[in-house]
């Protein structure tokens, strides 16, 4: 058990990693976390230079905004975090650290795809909350504070509340496949990382897409699946088996994602 | 104790390393010479496992250093050529990295650092490549470890700072550890190496100690060529020559003298050394 696990030790680990990142990625996740501030200022100065005056903000740019900042800093900052792994001055530092090859996985995950999520959110929302305390009238109300079921919990269908989709869950776990996906991009390529994970996932997904389609294309033809799937009459029913569908996929590719990120520390050689 | 039993690696189809069996004993500061790409940094990568053997095994203690397990890990350390300029003072880093060796102290990191003359609390990402150097090496030395290995440790190291790196090593390392230093800079390291192990492409030409070496070649200085020398170099006011030590005469082993005589000679010295015969 020493061998692959020791909780004293990995400890002692995740303190050294969760110092480095904050050497490392510290400044550009508080840049990426601030930048809907400074997205507001650039937006009121252009609204000032070529309308004369300030102008609201509105909901959906602000959405998009925060969207986009989560989407490029899953994309940038895992490797920001480990992409030194691959490098070998650093990477011989990494490898011959006294720990398991575990508890150094145990600890990439914890803090590229848990830590690292939460301040990106925790920031993200203390830049919105001071937008809407210090502009409440451009900039309107923060978005923790909004009674809607966007982000926690339960979405209701096209106003039919009888139909609900989980929304938040699908976000969250596809922000945490998008980091995993990027977290073995950066620990598996030695140049252009982003670049050639970006691709790769693009390759795999077309992939999946096309068997996918082929596959429910051949179930529709089925008898059996038709019948399945004429009985059942509630939009509901369809919604829940939709839903089971996404979570095994996203646990599923979440496995196979931290079983390679796994083996290729394991087997990384400088 | 480090076994190396018929060890061979390859980078694809280039073949590095063949055939390579030595013991390396504690106690010891061996010298690991040999011409550019011989492997000499594989081999060292292969002891601290960064790499996979071949073919062949090592073994450390009984361990595989290629597992990577962090018992072996906290009793090697490994001190490649490059050194990463990491984003922090000098002192912190090995305050916080020191924690993995059990043996490490910051009051000797601070101590080696302060023969080097060496600011500990100087960003390490604003050092020089020397002083960069030079933290790294102190850090080694201070994890106080059973087996370190130092890749050219000397390279970018100033004049006063290859003295003060003999003193440390000398002063700061256990008596019962097992060192092994590549390098090309041999008059840097000559005083300290003992025994020299010297690589071939894919062979070892020789594995032996000082004492043993000029038990059976003799380093002479003079103004005359000795027929039966196996090298000789012209030097301002006269020869360095090697010959046979047929007659057990003392003499002060010249590394790079030794270097090239081994080169030119191959199979003699391989015949010389691995049989214990004498010439």
């Amino acid at each position: 058990m020493d061998r692959t696990f020791d909780i004293r030790r990995f400890g002692r680990y995740l303190a050294w990693d969760l110092r480095n990142a904050r050497n490392n990625a510290g400044f550009s996740l508080l840049v990426y976390g601030v930048t809907p501030i400074f997205i507001f200022a650039f937006f009121q100065i252009c609204s000032l230079v070529f309308n004369g005056g300030t102008s609201p903000f509105g909901l959906t740019p602000r959405l998009v905004c925060i969207f986009a900042l989560i989407v490029l800093s899953a994309m940038m900052l895992p490797s920001r975090l480990y992409g030194r792994v691959t490098d070998r001055r650093y990477g011989t530092e990494f490898l011959l650290l006294p720990a398991s090859t575990f508890e150094k996985f145990l600890s990439m995950i914890v803090i590229a795809g848990i830590v690292l999520p939460l301040c990106m959110s925790v920031l993200l929302l203390v830049s919105d909350s001071l937008l809407a305390l210090c502009f409440p009238g451009l900039y309107g109300e923060a978005l923790i504070c909004m009674d809607n079921g966007v982000f926690f919990g339960l979405d209701a269908l096209g106003g039919d509340d009888s139909v609900t989709f989980n929304f938040f869950l699908i976000m969250m776990m596809s922000w945490w496949t998008n980091l995993l996906v990027f977290i073995l991009g950066a620990i598996f390529f030695k140049r252009s990382k982003v670049a050639k994970t970006i691709l790769t996932y693009f390759l795999v997904n077309s992939v999946f897409g096309v068997a996918f389609s082929a596959i429910m294309l051949c179930a529709s033809e089925n008898p059996d699946a038709a019948d399945m799937i004429s009985s059942m009459d509630d939009l509901q029913d369809l919604m829940s088996v939709l839903n089971w569908m996404v979570n095994i996929w996203y646990f599923l590719v979440s496995a196979v994602l931290l079983g390679l990120i796994y083996l290729r520390l394991r087997t990384i050689k400088h | 104790m480090i076994q190396i039993d018929n060890l061979a690696f390859s980078y694809g189809p280039v073949e590095v390393l063949r055939n390579i069996s030595m013991r390396l004993e504690p106690g010891r500061i061996y010298g690991l010479l040999g011409e550019n790409g011989v492997g000499k940094t594989t081999l060292l990568t292969l002891l601290s496992g960064l790499k996979k053997c071949g073919t062949g095994s090592i073994d450390i203690d009984g361990r595989i250093p290629y597992r990577r397990e962090p018992g072996l890990l906290a009793d090697l350390y490994y001190l490649p050529d490059e050194v990463a300029p990491e984003n922090d003072r000098a002192e912190n880093w090995a305050k916080g990295k020191g924690r993995f060796w059990p043996r490490f102290t910051i009051g000797r990191f601070n101590e080696i650092m302060a023969i080097f003359e060496n600011d500990p609390s100087m960003k390490m990402n604003t050092m020089s490549s020397g002083q960069l150097k030079k933290t790294y090496i102190s850090f080694a030395l201070a994890c106080g470890t059973r087996y370190l290995f130092l890749d050219e440790p000397t390279n970018a190291l100033d004049i006063p700072s290859k003295a003060q790196f003999r003193t440390a090593i000398l002063k700061f390392t256990p008596e019962d550890s097992t060192i092994v230093i590549s390098t090309h800079q041999v008059r840097d390291l000559e005083d300290i190496i003992d025994p020299i192990i010297i690589l071939d492409r894919q062979d070892v030409l020789l594995n032996a100690t000082v004492e043993e070496i000029s038990r059976k070649l003799y380093f002479d200085y003079s103004n005359t060529l000795n027929p039966a020398s196996l090298y000789s170099e012209q030097l301002p006011g006269g020869f360095i020559q090697v010959y046979p030590n047929t007659d057990g005469r003392d003499c002060k082993v010249n590394v790079e003298a030794l270097f090239n005589t081994v080169h030119k000679n191959k199979e003699l010295i391989k015949g010389l050394f691995s049989n214990g015969q004498n010439i």
